[in-house]
């Protein structure tokens, strides 16, 4: 998928930990684990927003898009 | 506390404060205190149908066992000696059968005897179906296969009933037993009723199945 999340690298800038966000987020470890490695198949506005809360940043600090990525199996390859 | 005090009038706000438990009303007015009431509500109703879906699944599931025992029970009393004429004594048969095959009862019983091997297969797949719905299991692969397996059975029982009795009448004649002189094929409303039934099953199984992808999907979404 081209869309890449950061969020280890703020969770490294805030020095904050996994389990602290899991639990302020109201999600599992093992999901936040899938979200920061970018296997899920989407993400709640919801999540969103509580993450932002607690890492003071915004949405855009999270999410990057990479054109040149590799395409999951859902996603088409266009030319 | 205080509301167990006061009048009658004032029975929603009782049960708004009973009801509660996971949405905490602090609620200064009626109008919060009956949003507070339906948010609770809400909360309680789908716990409740969750519940009480498992619940159900549980009960069908005994009484699928029982019908599942009666079949048995029918078949093999049917099938001793002289069973079918003691059976018509106590309890009216009224199951319908081609006209020839009456005067066949041996085959008739091979006949019997099959449709209620698939009938009981078809219990069987409906029961492990049931089980997955008490553990929670709505929309997985194996409650979707269940289903179809229990709809296929169902088409199948249909089709051994109309088929069945001329092809055993055809080899009765073929090879000469009980001097068989005519071979009807039998269909009446009751088979296309069932044929039907079973193929809303299999649009319900196919339903399932795209639940459960979406449930997948879902699944997936943090």
């Amino acid at each position: 998928m081209p869309i890449i999340i950061n969020l280890d690298m703020m969770l490294a800038r805030r020095k904050v930990k996994s389990r602290a966000l899991a639990a302020y987020v109201g999600i599992t470890e093992q999901n936040l684990s899938l979200l920061k490695s970018s296997k899920v198949r989407g993400i709640r506005f919801g999540t969103l927003e509580r993450i932002c809360e607690y890492l003071d940043c915004q949405p855009g600090d999270l999410l990057e898009y990479q054109p040149g990525e590799s395409p999951d199996d859902d996603s088409d390859s266009s030319d | 506390m205080d509301a167990r005090r006061s009048s009658d009038r004032q029975a929603p706000y009782r049960l708004a404060i009973h009801w509660n438990l996971r949405h905490r009303c602090h609620a200064a007015n009626f109008t919060e205190k009956v949003y507070c009431l339906t948010v609770n509500f809400k909360y309680l109703t789908m716990i409740i149908d969750c519940a009480k879906a498992k619940s159900r699944a549980r009960w069908l599931r005994y009484g699928v066992l029982v019908v599942m025992a009666l079949v048995v029970l029918a078949t093999i009393a049917l099938a001793m000696p002289g069973g079918w004429e003691t059976a018509n004594k106590y309890v009216e048969i009224t199951r319908s059968f081609t006209k020839p095959l009456a005067d066949h009862p041996r085959l008739l019983i091979i006949e019997m005897a099959l449709e209620s091997v698939i009938c009981l297969i078809g219990l069987y797949r409906l029961t492990k179906l049931l089980r997955l719905f008490e553990s929670g299991e709505f929309f997985s692969v194996r409650a979707v296969r269940h289903l179809r397996a229990f709809a296929l059975s169902l088409l199948l029982i249909t089709l051994a009933g109309c088929f069945m009795p001329p092809l055993e009448l055809l080899a009765g004649r073929l090879l000469g037993i009980g001097h068989v002189s005519a071979i009807a094929l039998d269909i009446d409303s009751n088979d296309v009723w069932t044929a039907m039934i079973s193929a809303v099953f299999f649009v319900i199984a196919l339903i399932m199945g795209e639940a459960g992808k979406l449930a997948e999907d879902n699944g997936l979404i943090v």
